[in-house]
């Protein structure tokens, strides 16, 4: 390993050694203010790592890693929503009994595991950061252990995502048998038979699960709800991003005889995860149950910009698929960490019903500001950043002439905007009378107003991003 | 100087802006300044751009200041017009305008939505100047729509009372019908001329002459004739006149007396050499006018409300402008237009007062007798009067005589006998109004309430008042832009025949309405059939209203609203449908995984 490789490995190496601090730190002196602090730093630290050296072109690192653009991007939202968890989590959990130190450290695993999947090449790297990523999520979504719902959400993810796991592992076993090798590049032969695509196929579907995409999404409606709504954002977002990366680098390796049927199989996923997301959305209280839902049908809308993405190669694609889910997490870190600004962790349950933020605007209008403006870029309405990343998608969709996945994202749209609107008319609502709590410091009030700030920047000037999103994408 | 010509109708606008932005901040004397001066500013200037003008020769001169909209082949420009007409419309909008503007400051001074009302009263200037200045039709038609728009509001200004609301609304949609034919004439215009920049129009106009294109050139006639009655008030769109009385009286006189009334004259002199090619069409504006005149006046005869009197007064007037076009008269009618301006507004600013000194009683059978109480203004009123019956030596003499002159040599002899009534029947109910109101004893109870502001109030009235007495001697010249009346004086006897009529007009008003009599109401059906003009509103009522309610009812749940409730019955369906997956139970979420798993690995042997 030669200098240049390490320093390529310098975000991975940061949030190592911070998880190497937090543990001496806390055996040493539990201080829940020192924690979140060094989990902070580390995290800064990696993100300013990644963004330092970004690299240019794809670069091996060993046989088990890749540097590569856009596996590095997927990196950034990562660190993104790790420093978002950080933030919001100090004042969602000031009131709860459990040690509060370790929190950190499962965070920062996951997220080690998250970056290192991003850089994954390898099976073996695969499947260890995945499970680094995954097992931590167990221990976060349950960290208030009086709620019973976060338990029993806990619990049915442990189920399901072992399920998940031992579908991606066949998957490769098979893909092993017939190609016998594991680097993920040449994981499928030239001409790949049954055998091989049937373990492709088992390894899709495992990433669907952990992408939560019709038909494995039957999971993510009772995991959201249950699981505390730091555990839930880290889910929506980091979890969402890696796996993603990891989606399209096993896209890009598929041999063109298979690319055909494999992008059928995948646009039918996307057309159901659209359509079924919105759906199931339309008439939930819960606003976390209402993500869950939402997340299903833009993890339909990302896969759109993945399929065309590896369809043609063209740069907008990368640009618009990177837009997407960019648009996304900013609009998910608003929305959960306003929640948790309303919430506490050591209450009996969040207060995410439609109900509780029902005429918020006339208590705290900045809040439900916010709140609006996530809703509405998740809609797609104009000068949000959402709106541009649907416009990437639609363009390039029709670029491609894919009428029927257009056709279902039009539709899947329309029947979204009204759940987002119904959230937004109650924000405006007459409220119930009686101050609701809120807590939170400067920072991570600061934060939410950047993320904000933000989407309405992009939203303004997508060429503010965009332009430096292709330069840096184009190169791979 | 003359570049400022665009600064005119600017000043208004920006000051309707600021009262705008700013309503419910500045206090009375600021609005007064900002809403009057502005006006006052273009006055000036409209004074200084005459001036101008007439020095160079009135030769017509054109200002563009920006493309407006780009057509194929056709831009059209935002761009202004001066010539002869339009400066005598612009020192009409400005001059009379400034002067109820003065006035309006002292009427509305207590009320408490003041800025909003200047703001309205200077957008409707500013878009009022727009339409007589325009160069072409859209710029026009731009105007057009801008006067309707605050002619509806001001007409609702006092939108608490559900009458001024219905008031308002049924002006707008009634002159709307009229404001759609002036769109359709507009498209069919372009259609035949590919231009609607009125230079154009008017130059390539003489040379088409062609008859199979007559039957086209009828239809655009007749349609601009429709925006011209909607605007303008005659028959058949007289109806929303009379309820436009609601507004506030300022708002009467310079919306509905002297200014956007009249626009449809404006227009029809404006585009003269369209109606020159088509004499049909020009007959059927004279018996528009010949027919509105005589029935507006019987109307007027019965009404007890002093402003609805004036108001049918106004709608007979233009009737006799509109006579005038019919028969070529082109100058006479603007003429009269400029006189008309003058008398009814003095006549509607006295009936403002009068109004406000007997605390907003309108009913003229509990006034009477205020020559004595009210002097200066009942002789104001007088005044106003007298030019409205064309007493000679008034200024409406002037005007109506050479009316009356043009339609003497028309080929329809029963044109001049109508004009003839229509000034017997004008003398009948001027003079009845002025019996009615100022002599008599006094059915009012109580003191006519004494305004500090009265010098405010009454500096306007004297200077319009003038207007009316010397105005016949500033016969506009407008030969460079319409043809000259047939002028050939008619006989001694055709000349005094409308004099004598006033005066027997006079004399049958002293018999049935003179002070001898008490005041009262008449009580016949026909009576009653004349006070409500007619029972023009009962016809429409019955032929339009009752069914076009009827089908919307019917409508109600129409077709296409059952298929939105479709797809929300479908959706929501849907969603109950999916949600019954999400039953929370373990076991099951397992199985559909596997089943997912297993769905998508068959979908690959499927494909195979």
């Amino acid at each position: 390993m030669n200098r240049i490789e390490l320093i390529s490995l310098l975000p991975v190496l940061v949030l190592a050694s911070g998880i190497m601090v937090l543990m001496l730190q806390t055996a040493s002196r539990r201080s829940e203010h020192l924690s979140r602090w060094i989990c902070l730093l580390t995290l800064i630290l990696s993100l300013a790592a990644q963004l330092w050296h970004y690299p240019d072109a794809a670069q091996p690192i060993t046989r088990l890693l890749a540097f590569e653009p856009v596996g590095a991007f997927f990196g950034i939202l990562v660190l993104v929503a790790g420093v978002s968890v950080t933030l919001i989590q100090g004042p969602y959990a000031a009131k709860q009994r459990e040690p509060a130190e370790e929190f950190y450290l499962l965070l920062l695993c996951s997220c080690l595991g998250a970056l290192l999947l991003t850089l994954a090449s390898h099976v073996g790297t695969v499947i260890l950061s995945l499970e680094l990523m995954s097992l931590p999520f167990l221990a976060m979504m349950a960290y208030n252990r009086q709620r019973t719902d976060a338990l029993e959400a806990a619990f049915k993810y442990l189920i399901l995502s072992g399920a998940a796991s031992s579908l991606l592992l066949m998957g490769f076993a098979l893909l092993y048998v017939t190609g016998g090798t594991l680097e993920l590049a040449h994981i499928l032969p030239e001409q790949p038979g049954l055998l091989a695509r049937a373990g492709l196929v088992l390894v899709m579907a495992a990433l669907a699960f952990k992408l939560s995409l019709v038909p494995l999404h039957i999971w993510t409606a009772d995991v959201y709800q249950g699981a505390n709504l730091s555990a839930t954002l880290l889910l929506t977002s980091v979890s969402k991003a890696a796996a993603f990366a990891l989606l399209i680098k096993l896209m890009l390796a598929t041999p063109p005889v298979f690319a055909r049927d494999l992008y059928l199989m995948l646009s039918l996923m996307a057309i159901a995860s659209m359509l079924l997301g919105n759906w199931l959305a339309l008439l939930q209280n819960s606003i976390k149950r209402l993500m869950a839902y939402s997340a299903i049908a833009h993890m339909g809308y990302a896969l759109v910009a993945a399929i065309v993405a590896t369809q043609s190669g063209h740069r907008l694609v990368v640009e618009g698929a990177a837009y997407y889910l960019l648009a996304y997490l900013i609009a998910s870190i608003l929305i959960f960490g306003i929640l948790a600004l309303l919430s506490d962790l050591g209450a009996d349950a969040d207060k995410d019903d439609i109900h509780d933020v029902k005429g918020l605007f006339w208590q705290h209008p900045w809040l439900a500001v916010g709140l609006s403006l996530a809703f509405l870029s998740l809609a797609g309405m104009p000068i949000t950043v959402g709106f541009i990343g649907k416009f990437y998608l639609l363009t390039l969709a029709v670029k491609s002439e894919l009428w029927w996945l257009i056709a279902a994202m039009l539709l899947g749209s329309a029947v979204g905007l009204y759940y987002y609107l119904r959230v937004i008319f109650s924000l405006y609502a007459e409220g119930k009378k009686g101050e609701t709590a809120v807590t939170g410091n400067h920072t991570s009030r600061g934060w939410l107003g950047l993320m904000a700030a933000v989407l309405l920047l992009l939203g303004i000037l997508p060429g503010l991003l965009g332009d430096r999103l292709g330069l840096l994408l184009l190169s791979s | 100087m003359q570049d400022w010509l665009f600064l005119i109708p600017f000043i208004p606008f920006c000051s309707s802006i600021l009262l705008m932005l700013f309503a419910g901040r500045i206090n009375t004397l600021a609005t007064s300044l900002l809403g009057v001066g502005s006006l006052a500013v273009s006055a000036v200037l409209t004074l200084l751009v005459g001036l101008e003008f007439y020095q160079q020769g009135a030769q017509s001169w054109q200002q563009s200041l920006f493309t407006w909209l780009e057509l194929d082949g056709a831009s059209i420009g935002f761009s202004l017009y001066l010539d002869q007409l339009s400066m005598l419309m612009m020192g009409v909008v400005c001059g009379v305008g400034f002067l109820i503007h003065w006035y309006a400051a002292a009427y509305m001074a207590s009320d408490p939505h003041m800025p909003r009302f200047f703001a309205y009263m200077n957008l409707f200037v500013a878009a009022m100047l727009v339409l007589v200045l325009a160069d072409n039709l859209v710029l026009l038609y731009l105007g057009w729509e801008g006067v309707g728009l605050c002619s509806f509001l001001l007409i609702g200004f006092w939108q608490q009372e559900k009458a001024n609301a219905r008031g308002a609304r049924k002006a707008f949609v009634v002159t709307r019908i009229g404001d759609t034919a002036l769109m359709l004439g507009l498209l069919m215009l372009f259609d035949l001329f590919a231009s609607l920049s009125i230079g154009d129009i008017l130059t390539q106009v003489p040379q088409l002459g062609v008859s199979n294109l007559d039957q086209k050139l009828l239809w655009i006639c007749l349609l601009l004739l429709g925006g011209a009655v909607g605007k303008s008030a005659q028959l058949p769109l007289q109806t929303w006149l009379p309820d436009a009385m609601a507004g506030p009286t300022p708002v009467s006189a310079l919306i509905h007396a002297a200014t956007m009334v009249t626009a449809g004259v404006y227009l029809i002199a404006r585009l003269h050499p369209l109606y020159l090619q088509v004499p049909l069409a020009l007959e059927i504006v004279a018996w528009v006018g010949a027919l509105t005149l005589v029935l507006a006046g019987l109307a007027a005869l019965m009404q007890s409300d002093i402003k609805r009197v004036l108001a049918y007064s106004t709608m007979s007037q233009i009737g006799y402008m509109f006579l005038g076009l019919g028969v070529m008269a082109f100058d006479a009618a603007i003429f009269h237009l400029m006189t008309h301006a003058f008398f009814k507004a003095l006549l509607f600013l006295c009936a403002g007062s009068i109004i406000l000194k007997l605390h907003h009683q309108q009913d003229i059978f509990k006034m009477g007798g205020l020559a004595r109480q009210l002097p200066k203004t009942s002789g104001l009123f007088l005044l106003g009067l007298l030019a409205l019956v064309a007493v000679p030596g008034s200024a409406g003499f002037f005007s109506k005589e050479a009316i009356l002159a043009g339609a003497w040599q028309a080929s329809n002899p029963m044109l001049w006998y109508l004009g003839l009534f229509g000034a017997l029947l004008t003398s009948l109910y001027s003079f009845r109004l002025y019996f009615l109101v100022c002599l008599g004893t006094p059915s009012f109870k109580g003191k006519t309430q004494d305004y500090g502001a009265a010098s405010h109030f009454m500096l306007p009235l004297w200077i319009l008042g003038g207007l009316a007495l010397a105005g016949g001697y500033m016969a506009p010249q407008l030969a460079a832009v319409l043809p000259a009346s047939p002028l050939e004086h008619p006989d001694l006897l055709a000349m005094w025949l409308p004099v004598g009529l006033a005066l027997v007009g006079l004399l049958l008003a002293w018999w049935w309405f003179g002070p001898a009599k008490p005041p009262q109401p008449s009580t016949a059906a026909w009576a009653a059939l004349l006070k409500d003009g007619l029972g023009f509103d009962r016809l429409y009522e019955t032929l339009f209203t009752r069914p076009l309610l009827w089908f919307s009812r019917l409508n109600r749940r129409d077709g296409f609203d059952q298929l939105t409730w479709l797809m929300v019955w479908l959706n929501l369906n849907i969603h109950r449908l999916g949600t019954l997956t999400q039953n929370g139970q373990l076991r099951w979420y397992l199985a559909v995984m596997l089943a997912g798993g297993i769905l998508m690995l068959g979908g690959l042997l499927w494909w195979r």
